[in-house]
């Protein structure tokens, strides 16, 4: 693989740029079906996509087709996921972060030829969930989230 | 709370990428005004690759709208490595084209064949020419 952008063009199957859809506060499974059948009007489908209040049953991540979902892992019910294609999954190594808290989740995107006709190898997507009425012990310190990398990060 | 992350992202720094007058969340009573709670941030690395950051998907029956970004790649990509000319190595280059001979012509030309033996020669000797000649990659500052 040349890199990430070539595959995709030669493969014609994903797009040659790399969609991502971020959807706060989602709650509810009617929104969920909305949220992914919506897909169909973007020119080209998301690879990742980052959503707070997953729906979820028994603490387990809803599924849709196409995707595989990443969540923190128990006690208590997901408050963050993250969707990765299937395609992005089979042409790349995607790997989760998991944090001390269940409100924040990480995913590594690897590639050991490099990402975008870049030298990167990596990139890091993170969804943080950040709830005010939350005491402020909880809160997910901006240190935690917002750091030095040497290679992209979207948070 | 989110100016502590605003903070950390300029000392860092992170670039906000959502655009500016452009609302995410449609608060469903009449009384509050729209508002933008989902940001989205990216660190040196990653702002040159983020070409948009848009709400074009219809709302979801969320306060909520999806944001969606997308990462292309560079506009501008470093064109292939030239010869350098400049050091090149003209005695070595002056033996080799001593020994250099083309292919020979065809004995009834047509234009076809023609222009096949031209090119065929044209490429052996250019091969040979920068066989000799070491590369230059250009600067990505350089002017175009």
């Amino acid at each position: 693989m040349e890199n990430l952008f070539n595959r995709y063009t030669d493969s014609s199957a994903v797009s040659p740029s790399f969609p991502i859809v971020q959807h706060n506060c989602l709650g509810s499974w009617d929104v969920f079906l909305t949220l992914f059948h919506s897909f169909t009007m973007l020119p080209h489908p998301p690879l990742l996509v980052a959503i707070q209040d997953p729906p979820s049953r028994q603490s387990v991540l809803l599924t849709f087709l196409g995707f595989m979902s990443f969540a923190p892992p128990p006690p208590g019910r997901p408050r963050v996921a993250i969707y990765v294609s299937r395609t992005l999954n089979q042409h790349l190594s995607c790997s989760t972060v998991f944090h001390d808290s269940t409100e924040m989740l990480s995913v590594d995107v690897y590639s050991p030829e490099g990402l975008f006709g870049f030298p990167h190898r990596s990139l890091r997507v993170t969804l943080v969930y950040l709830r005010t009425n939350r005491p402020p012990s909880c809160y997910i310190l901006p240190e935690q989230v917002i750091s030095f990398l040497s290679y992209p990060h979207l948070v | 709370m989110s100016t502590r992350y605003f903070d950390a992202a300029f000392d860092v720094p992170y670039h906000l990428l959502n655009t500016p007058g452009v609302y995410t969340r449609f608060p469903f009573d009449t009384i509050s005004r729209p508002t933008v709670f989902d940001l989205a941030f990216a660190n040196t690395a990653l702002s040159p690759l983020v070409s948009s950051w848009d709400t074009p998907l219809p709302s979801t029956g969320s306060d909520h709208v999806p944001c969606a970004i997308t990462q292309k790649p560079p506009a501008i990509m470093l064109p292939p490595p030239t010869p350098h000319w400049a050091l090149l190595d003209i005695d070595a280059v002056g033996k080799a084209l001593d020994a250099f001979t083309t292919l020979p012509c065809p004995a009834r030309p047509t234009p076809n064949a023609l222009s096949r033996w031209f090119d065929t020669s044209t490429t052996c000797l250019t091969s040979l020419l920068t066989s000799h000649a070491t590369s230059k990659h250009p600067c990505p500052r350089s002017m175009p």
